[in-house]
């Protein structure tokens, strides 16, 4: 078995498929909460990790994580430059199956679940990839804040705004 | 009126990664919005995106690593030949335990086990029972049981309890679940259940039971709050006497012997876990039979009264 050594960089094989197992998900659903586009997600996504090969050779398989992701939003950015279109954002959403046939509570659970996933469809970008990557992605505030490269603070307050916001248009819906 | 504490600026999200109580965060917002705070929170838990095609990205991605100019790249291969070695790889990465069923807990013989699970339910296993579930407990709640089980379950995502004749669905409620190779049943105390056995399904409400013996359904009405297990007596009502037996057995740890023609007597009334004596009794007494025991080898045999 392979071990990986304390130098080893992600120009080997073996180990840049390991990081694309790891964080390729991960990375992928990150983007969906970005741009709510499928398509558009894993192909930045993609893209992210050859510019990971491309550069392999400095970067050390702690820093692969943050790499893809940094690497993934400048990406981004450069991309909105070129395009200069407001990308809606698309629900993604599947629920976890509820399988309870009682016909009260389904609905009660529907409509809820629908204002829900109208009201995260307005929030702005920001706080959406905050709540979502706590949320759907179970990322912890300092995860969230290595991988946008801010405090663990701003992460509390864009979590705080966020269920502000949420709060505001699930009672107004 | 509310008072905003000076506990943190950010009490919302504090809240959301539990920081802070409930009980804390309700005395900082109103009733109404503690409720509605409240179904974010569970909702948005319950919201799941769709898994990528992992195999047909890395294809795509080898396709754009290919066109770079670079003279040594990836090998474009299967991805599935290297899983193998990824997945011992994952092993420093520490994501492949991810949904295995790691985690387990047994009752011996003779006395019942409380665990407390990840998301905070409770599960009480009767003697000779045990669980198994995954270390990522809270993001797929489903637990594999064998034996007999009082679940008492927190609100939050489906909650499964599978065995190996059936398996059972909740969102958050109290019930018992009894999988023993003669005897299925499943018994909602509060709350919904829902049962699922081959290809049937049903739902059950508080104080419904349905038992399956022998590929017999029956449902029944319970009304007490909770297996009479817990607090060490069990309780049959109108179950065929061989399964009163194997209960006895499993209880104690002995072996009984019985004439063949009490196999389907059909039994009502219940045996207490602290005594093998008294136990035998109230199981021989209703049905005119006694008792003999040696070693851990119970012999039943009809009474004086019945052998005419």
């Amino acid at each position: 078995m392979n071990q990986i050594r304390e130098e080893a960089t992600v120009c080997e094989d073996t180990v840049f498929k390991t990081v694309y197992l790891s964080y390729f998900a991960l990375l992928r659903n990150f983007l969906i909460f970005k741009f709510g586009n499928v398509q558009r997600a894993e192909d930045t996504a993609q893209n992210a990790f050859v510019i990971l090969w491309e550069n392999c050779k400095s970067v050390s398989v702690e820093k692969a994580k943050s790499y893809l992701f940094t690497t993934a939003m400048r990406q981004a950015l450069n991309q909105l430059k070129h395009d200069k279109v407001v990308v809606k954002f698309e629900s993604q959403f599947q629920q976890t199956e509820i399988h309870l046939e009682s016909p009260e509570f389904l609905v009660l659970e529907r409509e809820f679940q629908t204002k829900l996933e109208l009201a995260l469809q307005s929030l702005p970008e920001k706080q959406r990839l905050v709540f979502l990557m706590n949320r759907i992605e179970n990322q912890s505030y300092k995860e969230i804040a290595e991988l946008l490269e801010i405090s663990v603070k701003a992460v509390e307050k864009r979590m705080h705004q966020a269920l502000l916001v949420l709060r505001k248009e699930i009672g107004n819906i | 009126m509310i008072q905003k504490t000076n506990l943190s600026e950010q009490y919302l999200s504090d809240w959301m990664s539990d920081q802070i109580t409930d009980a804390q965060f309700q005395c900082l917002v109103s009733t109404e919005d503690f409720m509605i705070y409240q179904k974010i929170k569970s909702g948005s838990s319950q919201l799941k995106l769709g898994s990528p095609d992992i195999e047909q990205n890395w294809l795509e991605l080898s396709q754009k690593l290919t066109q770079t100019q670079k003279k040594s790249q990836p090998k474009v291969s299967s991805l599935w030949k290297y899983v193998g070695i990824a997945a011992s790889m994952l092993l420093l990465f520490g994501v492949y335990q991810f949904f295995g069923y790691t985690q387990s807990a047994i009752a011996d013989i003779g006395s019942t086990k409380s665990v407390l699970l990840p998301d905070k339910s409770v599960v009480v296993l009767n003697s000779q029972s045990s669980i198994a579930y995954s270390k990522m407990f809270a993001m797929h709640r489903k637990i594999k049981l064998d034996g007999a089980a009082y679940f008492e379950v927190e609100k939050g995502k489906v909650f499964t309890v599978k065995t190996a004749y059936g398996e059972v669905e909740v969102l958050g409620t109290k019930f018992e679940v009894i999988a023993r190779p003669d005897w299925f049943e499943v018994t909602c105390f509060e709350g919904k259940v829902k049962v699922k056995s081959g290809k049937n399904a049903t739902i059950l409400t508080p104080g419904k039971k349905i038992r399956i013996i022998d590929s017999q359904v029956a449902y029944q009405t319970e009304t007490i709050p909770q297996p009479l297990w817990i607090t060490g007596e069990s309780g049959f009502k109108s179950v065929p006497f061989y399964v009163v037996l194997h209960a006895l057995e499993n209880q104690f740890g002995i072996q009984i012997q019985y004439p063949e023609k009490y196999k389907k007597v059909i039994f009502t009334g219940s045996f207490t876990h602290s005594d093998i004596d008294t136990a035998l009794e109230s199981i021989c007494l209703p049905v005119n039979l006694q008792y003999n025991i040696k070693d851990s080898k119970v012999v039943l045999s009809e009474t004086a009264l019945n052998q005419n």
